[in-house]
């Protein structure tokens, strides 16, 4: 862990005022929907939509900026430049999941409604799964392209993987409608807990999944980033 | 490999070998799982599996209340004179599985649903296979729903319905629908004296 590339990450992610409203947003949203419906937990999937908006561009933006210059002049391996934009997405994102689930269970202690920690507790976890899992992703998608290109990628293959799923449930072609599955699974790594922790091998598929997408991205990235050129002549 | 950063007073260490490394831990931690994921799909028993499609599917499987199909439950309605309950909910939706299990599971729950009402389940299938039945859209778009899960008490005619969004505890779910049942109740025509 490199606690001066994630502080730069987080001084990035301060600076963009449309990120910090759009993050603002759905968290407000969120609260709302909660203090409004009674309901102690959000859709997990809004963490979904959270870190697309934190963690779009984690690399992407470095490198249209030049700003990957700077960090890679510096004694840092590409691998560890990689690991820790992880970090730094799935850190963000999750103490904001973790500030939101708080003031959540505070105006439902306010309102004098019964709390079921265990259902916020699990719901949390999921949260954070989906996080790590999700950053893993755009962190490939973002060594790949420069910007935010990482979550046009990223809106692009999940359409796709629900279009051929789609298709393949309308032409009764399982294998088709399960390779689509396999692409937003692998999109959006999640573990549903609330569900599955009653049997643990109802849980041994979607974790194996889950820790396969978020490893292979991982490596991927760093392979990705190894092999490309950030020098000033480079970039003309 | 990088040369050394140095200033005055202060020198930073460069990091010996390559810069690039392959991560190779991490490719064989990917090559694990993959073989694992494939291993699990193939020897756990498929009902223990989720597949993927459907993960959480547990909301398809019994519980304590008689769910009735969409087709014969609003006949059942009129002739026993229960109002409908309708459950919108969803598979992927983690807060219908918890109501499921805190109140559905539940059998003193249970049986005061089924004494009360013609319980209804209206699983939204739009994740899974793109699109609902004609009945589950022609419900959804009734009763306007945003959300799930959403708990919706309605007499047979379907006039001034109660809905109750969002999962609010296992006391309370049971103390709205009662309360709606009653409201239901006191709003549907009452049946002309022949």
């Amino acid at each position: 862990m490199n606690p001066i590339l994630i502080g730069a990450y987080w001084r990035e992610r301060l600076s963009s005022p449309v990120r910090m409203v759009l993050a603002f947003a759905i968290v407000g949203l969120n609260i709302l929907t909660s203090a409004f419906t009674g309901s102690p937990v959000p859709d997990a999937f809004s963490a979904v939509y959270l870190t697309l908006v934190l963690g779009g561009g984690a690399i992407g933006r470095d490198v249209s900026s030049g700003a990957i210059h700077l960090i890679l002049v510096r004694p840092v391996r590409r691998s560890e430049y990689v690991l820790n934009r992880w970090l730094a997405v799935f850190l963000t994102t999750s103490l904001v999941v973790i500030v939101q689930g708080a003031i959540i269970l505070l105006l439902l202690l306010a309102g004098g409604r019964g709390v079921p920690f265990d259902m916020i507790a699990l719901n949390l976890s999921e949260q954070i799964l989906i996080i790590v899992g999700l950053s893993a992703v755009l962190i490939f998608l973002s060594s790949l392209v420069g910007g935010n290109g990482d979550v046009a990628l990223f809106v692009v293959g999940f359409l796709m993987g629900s279009v051929i799923s789609l298709i393949g449930s309308a032409t009764q072609k399982t294998w088709l409608a399960d390779i689509g599955h396999e692409i937003t699974r692998f999109l959006i790594p999640r573990l549903e807990l609330t569900g599955g922790v009653e049997s643990l091998t109802a849980l041994a598929v979607p974790l194996a999944s889950w820790g396969f997408s978020v490893t292979l991205c991982l490596a991927l990235a760093i392979l990705v980033l190894n092999r490309r050129e950030f020098s000033y002549a480079s970039t003309g | 490999m990088h040369p050394p950063v140095s200033s005055p007073g202060q020198a930073v260490p460069a990091p010996s070998g390559t810069t690039r490394p392959n991560p190779r831990i991490l490719l064989l931690l990917a090559m694990i799982f993959l073989v694992l994921r494939v291993m699990f799909q193939i020897v756990l028993p498929k009902e223990d599996t989720p597949d993927g499609s459907s993960p959480g599917s547990e909301l398809a499987e019994p519980d304590s209340v008689r769910w009735l199909a969409i087709d014969g439950s609003h006949a059942e309605s009129e002739v026993t004179g229960k109002p409908l309950l309708y459950d919108f909910a969803a598979s992927w939706c983690g807060p219908c599985k918890i109501m499921r299990k805190e109140v559905f599971c539940d059998p003193t729950a249970a049986a005061t649903i089924n004494a009360t009402f013609v319980p209804v389940r209206v699983m939204d299938r739009k994740a899974e296979d793109g699109r609902n039945t004609s009945e589950v859209k022609y419900l959804q778009d009734k009763f306007k729903i945003r959300a799930f899960p959403t708990l919706v008490v309605a007499s047979p005619s379907g006039d001034e319905p109660v809905v109750i969004q969002g999962y609010l505890g296992k006391d309370e779910t049971v103390k709205a629908l009662l309360a709606a049942a009653d409201k239901v109740k006191a709003n549907s025509p009452k049946d002309e004296e022949p």
